[in-house]
């Protein structure tokens, strides 16, 4: 049960912010998608959920926040990179704004200030 | 030709597919391909390839069903946004609505104008063939005006007589 909590909880907290960290990611470079989703997954904690990405990454690239693009790789099969798009690079931008506006928030209230 | 892993592969991607048959069919496919693409890839950069490595790429792809549950929540976000390319139509539809109604019955109208303005024109042509005669008729009457002062003249000149 508290097991569960737990795991609403961080579902909670993932929601929401989760594709802005997509999309941050792919600021820096493009990635193809086994490498997207192992940094995601390592980076928040979710290692044994890398197959729930999917959904999400294939609704940012229906929303035009992130294409795909086919390239050769030096072995085995072609890679399909996902890349940022100005509409994700805005959408981004935008919201490390609201993020640390929220966070500083939060963290008033909670008394979790970094001093 | 199917080794065990392939197998392994197959059994989980089937669990996928069943799990996803409530999504809409482009979804799931979308869904299975993305998966399908992942283990190709995973397996052909994982070191030896052993059952052991699928099935670690399997256990951190997770749950068939909780993968699917987020398509679902994936699927629920983009028809919370839709309504914005949805509602400016509403918005340009009033004022079609309410100019289509008048529109049966300016129909009526618009025949009757037609109709007058033919009349009128009809009218109007009639009416010049009646009055261009008419009017070369007047003309040689003004020619017979002149005779008409020169009675005059003569009826003035015949009181100084």
């Amino acid at each position: 049960m508290e097991v569960s909590e737990d795991a609403a909880l961080t579902t909670a907290l993932r929601r929401g912010t989760i594709e802005y960290c997509v999309l941050a990611l792919l600021d820096k470079r493009e990635l193809y998608g086994v490498e997207l989703v192992q940094q995601l997954s390592t980076g928040l904690g979710m290692t044994t959920s890398e197959g729930t990405m999917y959904p999400l990454l294939s609704r940012l690239r229906r929303n035009g926040r992130i294409a795909t693009t086919w390239r050769e790789a030096p072995a085995g099969p072609p890679r399909r990179y996902y890349t940022l798009t100005p509409d994700g690079e805005a959408a981004l931008t935008h919201f490390r704004t609201e993020w640390v506006a929220f966070r500083s928030g939060v963290d008033r209230i909670l008394g979790t200030e970094i001093r | 030709m199917m080794t065990q892993t392939d197998e392994l592969v197959a059994a989980y991607l089937a669990r996928v597919e069943q799990a996803a048959s409530r999504l809409p069919a482009g979804r799931r496919e979308e869904l299975l391909g993305d998966l399908r693409e992942h283990i190709e890839i995973a397996r052909a950069e994982s070191e030896t390839g052993t059952e052991a490595e699928v099935r670690t790429i399997l256990d951190r792809l997770g749950d068939p069903e909780s993968i699917v549950a987020a398509a679902d929540t994936q699927t629920d976000i983009p028809r919370v946004t839709p309504p914005p390319p949805f509602t400016p139509p509403p918005f340009t539809p009033p004022p079609f609505t309410p100019a289509s109604p008048p529109r049966p019955n300016l129909k009526p109208l618009w025949v009757l104008l037609g109709l007058l303005a033919v009349g009128a024109v009809i009218v109007l042509c009639l009416g010049l063939a009646f009055f261009v005669p008419s009017d070369s008729g007047p003309a040689p009457s003004v020619e017979n005006a002149p005779p008409a002062p020169a009675a005059t003249a003569t009826a003035t000149v015949e009181p100084s007589e």
